[in-house]
């Protein structure tokens, strides 16, 4: 679904990215995993094409994503942040709907998606709360109810379990599943070892900006200790 | 002794009065509105993420604007210019002139630092979800940014009022001027002076009034919902 090729990124003289080539098939959870200042997060922006000025090619579907339309892009690729950065000045229900409208939604529909989204994700409550009103784990579902509005067929989450509580942590990790399960690709960066082990699937180490290990879990069984990602799980 | 004496100016001057008033708030208005228009559009171009090929003409007009003083500004636009693009302007024309394009750079230097100042993620979240630009300044950015520089731009709709009163050394019958004109009638500075130092205070009371009426209905959306 998603291919980067020989991708490189470099800021101020600095090599943030070295030639990174990974693939997010259709249905798969992929996590990016390294320590602080891997490049994990560099390289989901690229994917997200809030890097651009990457050398090598991103490709969704075999099209390259600087050449998607961003009405297009946006319907390929959900991005959740760290930060979730929601809209501070709008209610959680018009953080929902505000993006669909931009996007030639009509207004009654983005209403409904956006009220079934946040019912599904135990948010009614909140509907007309502002974002500061909320816990971190309440402004992550929002987050994550903002991107689904735009049904994306690939969701990227930027270290989603860093904000939250153990407890919060569990539940986002049984919502991404379900997300799975309903088609929708997962791409994630952490350094949080007990989450990553609870969506093994696809792993990919990054040390220094370069893929130093992958690992395609079967089962959901666990790398040998052997391997670099094996190690770096056993030991975080 | 003061209030009788302010009683009987504004008794005795009372229609010379409101029309310097009147005068006072067209000019203020007409500047006011070619400063926020300006302002917004160059504080717009000169922001961080949003730098253009005008960005460096914006800078060096707000950094002229700012380091000269108003009422030079003003003998220039009076008394010079006629000279030099042969066009005459009467004192209002050229009052409007001087209070607009001078508010403009600081209005442009208030709005820049509020776009600034929201955090770049806000750039990036309407990125992913497709806002175009013109979109996000206007959906995401300006509304966030407003919030925070509303004390500055009412400081500056006050300051502008104020700085209002020197069009009266071109003749413009501001209140400043009508006051002066009193003056040399009645041979009383301190009424007509008082007078009109209470009417600046009512118009600028009034404006901060409404000011912190509009901060506080947008905190209590922001903050405490």
């Amino acid at each position: 679904m998603i291919t980067t090729k020989n991708v490189g990124l470099t800021i101020k003289h600095k090599t943030i990215i070295d030639n990174a080539s990974i693939s997010l098939p259709k249905g798969s959870i992929t996590a990016f995993i390294g320590k602080s200042g891997a490049g994990k997060t560099s390289l989901l922006k690229c994917i997200a094409q809030l890097y651009t000025n990457y050398s090598g090619d991103i490709a969704y579907q075999g099209v390259s994503l600087k050449t998607l339309p961003p009405q297009q892009r946006v319907h390929a690729i959900g991005y959740v942040f760290q930060q979730f950065n929601l809209f501070p000045h709008l209610t959680v229900l018009e953080n929902c709907i505000q993006p669909q409208l931009v996007n030639g939604t009509s207004i009654a529909a983005a209403q409904k998606k956006a009220d079934d989204l946040l019912d599904a994700l135990d948010l009614a409550p909140f509907k007309k709360s502002y974002p500061s009103a909320l816990s971190g784990g309440q402004q992550q579902r929002v987050a994550i109810a903002r991107a689904l509005a735009l049904e994306p067929q690939v969701l990227l989450f930027d270290e989603p379990s860093s904000a939250l509580d153990p407890q919060s942590t569990q539940a986002l990790a049984s919502l991404l599943k379900n997300l799975n399960q309903k088609g929708i690709t997962i791409g994630f960066c952490s350094h949080d070892v007990s989450f990553i082990k609870n969506l093994l699937d696809r792993v990919y180490l990054l040390e220094n900006g370069k893929i130093i290990d992958q690992y395609q879990a079967t089962d959901s069984q666990m790398p040998p200790t052997s391997s670099p990602i094996g190690y770096f799980l056993s030991h975080g | 002794m003061m209030f009788t004496k302010i009683i009987s100016i504004i008794h005795t001057w009372g229609p010379l009065l409101i029309q310097g008033m009147l005068m006072t708030m067209i000019v203020s208005c007409c500047g006011l509105a070619i400063g926020l228009c300006g302002g917004t559009l160059f504080g717009i171009g000169s922001c961080r993420k949003l730098k253009t090929l005008w960005t460096p003409l914006i800078n060096f007009y707000t950094l002229v604007i700012r380091g000269t003083p108003v009422y030079v500004q003003l003998l220039i636009v009076y008394y010079a210019l006629p000279e030099l693009i042969n066009i005459n302007l009467g004192p209002l024309q050229a009052g409007i002139i001087v209070l607009g394009f001078n508010s403009i750079a600081y209005v442009a230097e208030i709005i820049r630092s509020g776009i600034n100042a929201v955090p770049g993620g806000q750039w990036d979240a309407a990125y992913v979800l497709g806002y175009p630009r013109i979109k996000t300044l206007t959906l995401i950015i300006l509304p966030q940014a407003f919030k925070n520089i509303l004390p500055a731009l009412i400081n500056e709709i006050i300051a502008l009022i104020k700085e209002s009163s020197i069009l009266a050394s071109i003749g413009l019958l501001e209140i400043t001027r009508v006051a002066m004109n009193i003056t040399a009638q009645t041979l009383d500075p301190l009424g007509a002076y008082l007078c009109v130092a209470m009417i600046y205070l009512f118009l600028t009371t009034t404006i901060s009034f409404f000011a912190k009426k509009i901060e506080k209905k947008m905190e209590f959306a922001h903050d405490h919902n």
